[in-house]
């Protein structure tokens, strides 16, 4: 049965995996533009030699239908092409700016969890309180606030005024990055054992990650309090609390364990919209990641570029919900039955 | 592939029934900020101080009586472009949702009622538009017929639907089999009119709240757009196409400060007013999918 | 408004959770004592960086690292224009038509890597541009480099080419190690633009004989280089140079708190907000690229913009002044088509002038008010100043006299192909010199570059064209200069094309490393800082 379920899960992947292709490819080339005018200057743009040596050496003198199945071909594998901007092997642009977005969404994600699970669980159990009252507001707010606009004011603030964080890239000027494991660089910096690396990094990436984590933390909020909310209203924990057990083992033995199943749901959605969030926080905080990478290929009709991109987030969306699942089996053995 | 699915919960038959506004500070707010805003919209052209296009005063001028919020690098007022974008976010806003909610119900109402093959196929193209990077799918619709609003507007349509259609769908599903619906189709009711009469009402109350916390999904997303250049087409006083001008004259705080804190306090009165209206409904019917943001 | 000049918050914060040379280690790249320079430059540069091998870049990232990376035959001293001085090439002749030049080769140079340079280096380079059928080979178009022996180069061309010798400093036509680049797959045969693979190669380290080499690149990042140690002038004054992609206001953002050095696209507000500020240097000139707008002259793109009238009304309805305040402090007019670096350019007083009842009667010839089309580049700016406010103030001005443009933005690559097909109503554009020669402006002639974009075909303005042919074959300057003249006054009167500004293009430096100029031909002189 479980061999059922994956292969189900691996047809649909590879059926999803080439919609996504098919779209980005036709949705590029419907675009009324034409990549060569993007990159070449005014005056080689007047040569049709010129013209033609680069769509040739891009591979765009061929008709579409054998542009698209070259492409295919290539894919299978293993190579995505190479990217019309920055010249090299779209996978190696990819392993650079994957993980520089995963690293944000990652501290993005274990700040929303600390502070939406903290936040969530008190408002709960103070229902109707202050407190309650003040975190509702607070996380309407996080979920309300135009990200690009919250980055800007915190670039301006803390950065500019207060001095406090550095206002762009990964790492200060100069510096090497640590020797590529994850391409995380704080992982990386850890784990060569490298703490002035670390420090600088981590300096890098908090300010842009407390901004993308302004929206997953409002979301966190409100669900975390309506999930503990919904368990606190259960008979056995009705009937814990009746028996004198202290609401703080409660909350821990019971509640939690209770309210982890829509916890998970959401951190797999936020996951999905701080993809969506980092185009605009990355371009404020010039952060080489996917999200910069996409808005550059986009505009410039980076064809290879654009199916890369659409195909890595279209994976990191299937391996997101891959876990989301995992993980309901794990805590419900039911759902991995049903 | 079984996607992140809502646990959208089956309680049928509970209708929309909200309590008094009073007892609701949050609630009272959102409507009373919200109201603001369309008052302002409609009342524009005689609220605003000076015309939101003209170029007459001086370049930057930092906010005092005679420019509240200051001028702009075209020595145009803020607070009258400000007051003026109200015109633009929010009927679009409003737009935007509907059609996204019509478009999406419809779908997921039919892929949820018919079901078989049709569900199957239906739910993997929303699969695919799920797992479709949005920025990417909205910057090549704009891209592709040009970057203004109403073409924004319909690259927003094309990535929001996918919502509606699922949690539709899942609402149906749980409804289609639940003992009423099976009841009137022992008396006789044929599918559609069950589809229409007995479904679908009781589908509105949860999908209402969705819709009214997309409200201020539609206003960030637009506003993404327009700071990104793909939206709004200069001069248009657009708030996100603002925030953008702002973002390139750092130094000139007011620029950007302001047309943003106006999509805050919309979008903040819109979420006060959904979230109000989710608690009025059951809590645990309208726990649906969001997850799109600007 | 004036901000700290160091941040130390959060090193200080997380000082004490880390070791003590977690955080303190990004003061040393960057921090200086008084007196001393820095051993890192920092450079914030909103990068258009596309390639480090000289043969296909062309853009301004491109030319500021190449500049420091190569050398070329003959070069510009201190950013002056009008002369060029020796540089590879100690001395050199000029047959009286201009079709031959003979370059003498400065003896004992050796490359990066030890080896020497010869003249079939030489060769090699400038013949591999032109085959690469890049965006560089229309500046070598027509030659053939030969050697006459180790140390002398013969370039010949078809036609006159009086221009050649200021063609020549151009980074992309630096020379490179042609032993080396061959081994890495380099060709400059004729079919380079198929079989030449050497680009990655010139990617990951440079061959060049300059003051500095490629260290790290990056398209995206930062772009490092390093000083070379073997360098036969005076010894590179830092160790590395670190070239960081940043947009604009950060930029100024960081020069401020002392995060960088250098930064180099600053639009004018933001420059407001730098005056003033003791440790800053600012450099403040009128750019070299132009900013136009054209009328498009074929009649099946628009009945309206190809009428002279029109173009009338547009020449004396735009409001030129307000343009400039757009522009910023150090802008300029450009009275012609030809900015005020390059000789045969018209004097500020020869500018048109905007005279609203002449366009409102230019405007009641065309039937009372019209509404055509803008197009112009959202996603695209030049020395920080971007197309959208430019538009904004060009419409209200346009409008006063009874023309209203509907704007028209798109991302660079859809509108610069509606551009380039002839098919936009008016365009607003900018020029960047490709060399600092007027013949580069020929280009707006009617049959040419420019103008044909603007749907103005040959034969559409007989005089100017034999203006045009007349200069094409002029090898004598100063004659050149007075046919260039003609040449813009006619375009004045019933050219299509309508010059605008040069804006502000500044440097802005940080007070340590001393005043850094901006350089007309190349933006940034990276080899020329800290001497």
């Amino acid at each position: 049965m479980l061999l059922r379920f994956l292969s189900r899960r691996v047809v649909a992947t590879v059926v999803l995996a080439f919609g996504v292709v098919l779209a980005s490819f036709v949705l590029t080339n419907v675009v009324p533009g034409d990549p060569a005018a993007a990159n070449l200057g005014q005056q080689a743009l007047e040569d049709p030699e010129v013209v033609a040596a680069w769509r040739a050496a891009n591979g765009l003198d061929q008709p579409l239908v054998v542009q698209f199945g070259n492409y295919l071909v290539n894919l299978v594998q293993g190579d995505l092409g190479v990217s019309q901007q920055s010249r090299r092997p779209v996978l190696t642009d990819l392993g650079e700016f994957g993980p520089a977005s995963a690293e944000l969404a990652l501290v993005a994600v274990v700040v929303s969890l600390v502070v939406g699970i903290g936040c969530g669980t008190w408002a709960a159990l103070r229902r109707d309180r202050p407190v309650d009252q003040l975190f509702r507001v607070l996380s309407l707010g996080g979920v309300s606030v135009p990200l690009f606009w919250l980055a800007l004011i915190a670039v301006y603030v803390f950065s500019f005024q207060l001095g406090w964080f550095p206002s762009a890239g990964r790492l200060d000027p100069g510096e090497a990055p640590p020797p590529k494991v994850t391409g995380m660089y704080t992982v990386d910096a850890l784990l060569a054992g490298d703490l002035a690396t670390f420090g600088s990094a981590l300096e890098h990436v908090i300010l842009p990650a407390l901004v993308l984590a302004a929206f997953t933390v409002g979301l966190l909020t409100r669900f975390v309090r309506s999930s503990v909310l919904e368990v606190l209203g259960n008979d056995y924990v009705r009937a814990a609390h009746a028996k004198g057990l202290p609401l703080s083992l409660i909350v821990r033995r019971h509640v939690m364990r209770g309210a982890l199943i829509p916890i998970i749901t959401v951190v797999g959605t936020a996951f999905a919209s701080l993809l969506a969030g980092t185009v605009l926080v990355e371009r404020i905080f010039s952060w080489p990641g996917i999200g910069s990478y996409a808005f550059r290929s986009a505009t410039t009709l980076d064809l290879p570029a654009i199916m890369g991109v659409s195909l890595f987030v279209a994976f990191v969306y299937i391996l997101v919900n891959l876990v989301v699942d995992v993980l309901y089996g794990f805590i419900d053995p039911r759902i991995r039955t049903a | 592939m079984s996607a992140v699915t809502a646990p959208a919960a089956p309680v049928p038959a509970r209708r929309l029934r909200i309590g008094p506004a009073w007892r609701r500070p949050l609630a009272l707010v959102g409507v009373t900020v919200a109201l603001g805003w369309v008052v302002l919209a409609a009342f524009a052209p005689w609220i605003a101080p000076a015309d939101p296009l003209a170029q007459e005063a001086a370049r930057f001028l930092p906010p005092s009586a005679e420019h509240l919020m200051g001028t702009d690098g075209l020595g145009r007022d803020v607070l009258s472009r400000v007051v003026h974008g109200a015109r633009i976010s929010i009927p679009l806003a409003f737009m935007l949702v509907a059609l996204s909610l019509v478009f999406g119900a419809v779908v997921g109402a039919v892929s949820g009622y018919v079901g078989g093959k049709l569900d199957e196929v239906l739910m993997r193209v929303v699969d695919l538009f799920f797992a479709f990077p949005a920025i990417i799918l909205s910057m090549a619709v704009v891209a592709a017929l040009g970057p203004n609003l109403r073409n924004a507007v319909l690259a927003i349509v094309v990535v929001s639907w996918p919502v509606y259609a699922r949690v539709t769908r899942s609402l149906v599903l749980s409804l289609r089999n639940s003992e009423f619906v099976a009841s009137s189709r022992l008396l006789g009711i044929s599918s559609i009119r069950a589809l229409v009469r007995e479904i679908l009402p009781n589908v509105a109350g949860p999908v209402l709240v969705l819709a009214t916390l997309e409200l201020g999904n539609a206003v960030l997303l637009l506003s993404g757009l327009s700071f990104l250049g793909l939206g709004a087409v200069p001069p248009t006083p657009e708030w996100g196409a603002m925030v953008s001008e702002g973002a390139r004259t750092f130094g000139f705080w007011w620029v950007g400060v302001f047309p943003g804190l106006a999509i805050l306090s919309i979008v903040l009165a819109f979420n006060f007013l959904g979230d109000s209206l989710r608690d009025a409904l059951d809590p645990r019917t309208a726990r649906a999918t969001r997850g799109t943001s600007a | 408004m004036s901000g700290p000049r160091r941040r130390v918050g959060f090193a200080a914060l997380c000082a004490g959770a880390l070791a003590l040379t977690a955080c303190g280690g990004d003061a040393e790249g960057t921090g200086a004592t008084a007196g001393d320079l820095p051993e890192t430059l920092v450079v914030d540069k909103a990068f258009d960086l596309k390639t480090a091998d000289p043969g296909r870049q062309f853009e301004v990232a491109g030319t500021i690292v190449g500049r420091a990376l190569y050398e070329t035959l003959v070069t510009f001293e201190d950013g002056d224009l009008s002369e060029v001085a020796p540089a590879l090439a100690t001395e050199w002749t000029v047959n009286d038509d201009a079709t031959e030049y003979t370059f003498t080769l400065e003896e004992g140079v050796t490359f990066a890597d030890g080896s020497p340079l010869d003249s079939d280096d030489v060769v090699f380079s400038i013949n591999r541009v032109k085959n690469l059928k890049g965006n560089g080979s229309f500046l070598v178009e027509g030659i053939t480099a030969e050697a006459d022996g180790p140390g002398t180069v013969v370039l010949r061309s078809e036609q006159p080419n009086p221009q050649l010798l200021r063609i020549l400093p151009r980074p992309s036509l630096g020379i490179l190690n042609a032993d080396a680049v061959r081994e890495n797959g380099g060709t400059d045969a004729p079919d380079a633009a198929e079989t030449d693979t050497a680009e990655e190669f010139l990617n990951s380290q440079s061959v060049g004989t300059g003051p500095y080499v490629l260290d790290q690149f990056s398209t995206s990042t930062e772009t490092v280089l390093a000083a070379n140690p073997d360098y036969r002038g005076e010894a590179p004054p830092f160790q590395r140079i670190v070239l960081r992609n940043v947009e604009g206001p950060t930029q100024a953002m960081n020069v401020q708190s002392g995060q960088s050095h250098i930064a180099l696209d600053l639009a004018s507000e933001q420059l407001a907000g730098l005056r003033g500020d003791p440790n800053l240097l600012i450099d403040e000139v009128a750019s070299p690229n132009i900013w136009f707008t054209f009328a498009n002259a074929d009649p099946a793109v628009s009945e309206i913009t190809s009428s002279p009238d029109f173009r009338e009304a547009v020449r004396y309805g735009i409001d030129y002044d307000g343009l400039l305040e757009i522009a910023g402090d150090g802008a300029v007019r450009v009275p012609g088509i030809i900015p005020n670096v390059f000789f045969g350019a018209l004097d500020q007083d020869q500018a048109p002038q905007r005279d609203v009842e002449r366009a409102k009667a230019a405007v009641e010839r065309l039937g009372g008010p019209v509404t055509v089309e803008l197009e112009y580049p959202s996603d695209f700016s030049a020395n920080g100043l971007s197309f959208g406010p430019v538009a904004e103030r060009l419409q209200a001005g346009l409008a006063e006299v009874g023309v209203n443009l509907e704007l028209k933005p798109g991302p660079i690559a859809t509108t610069l192909e509606t551009y380039r097909n002839g098919q936009e109503q008016m365009g607003l554009w900018l020029w960047a010199p490709d060399y600092p020669d007027p013949a580069d402006y020929l280009a707006f002639g009617p049959g040419e570059l420019v103008g044909k974009r603007a749907g103005w075909q040959a034969g559409a303005a007989p005089e100017i064209e034999r203006v045009m042919a007349e200069v094409a074959g002029e090898s004598d300057d100063e004659r050149r200069a007075v046919l260039f003249e003609e040449f813009q006054q006619l375009m004045n009167e019933e050219g299509v094309m309508f010059p605008v500004f040069q804006p502000t293009a500044a440097v802005v430096a940080s007070a340590d490393i001393g005043a850094v100029p901006f350089h007309p031909a190349w933006t940034l002189d990276l080899t020329a800082i800290g001497r």
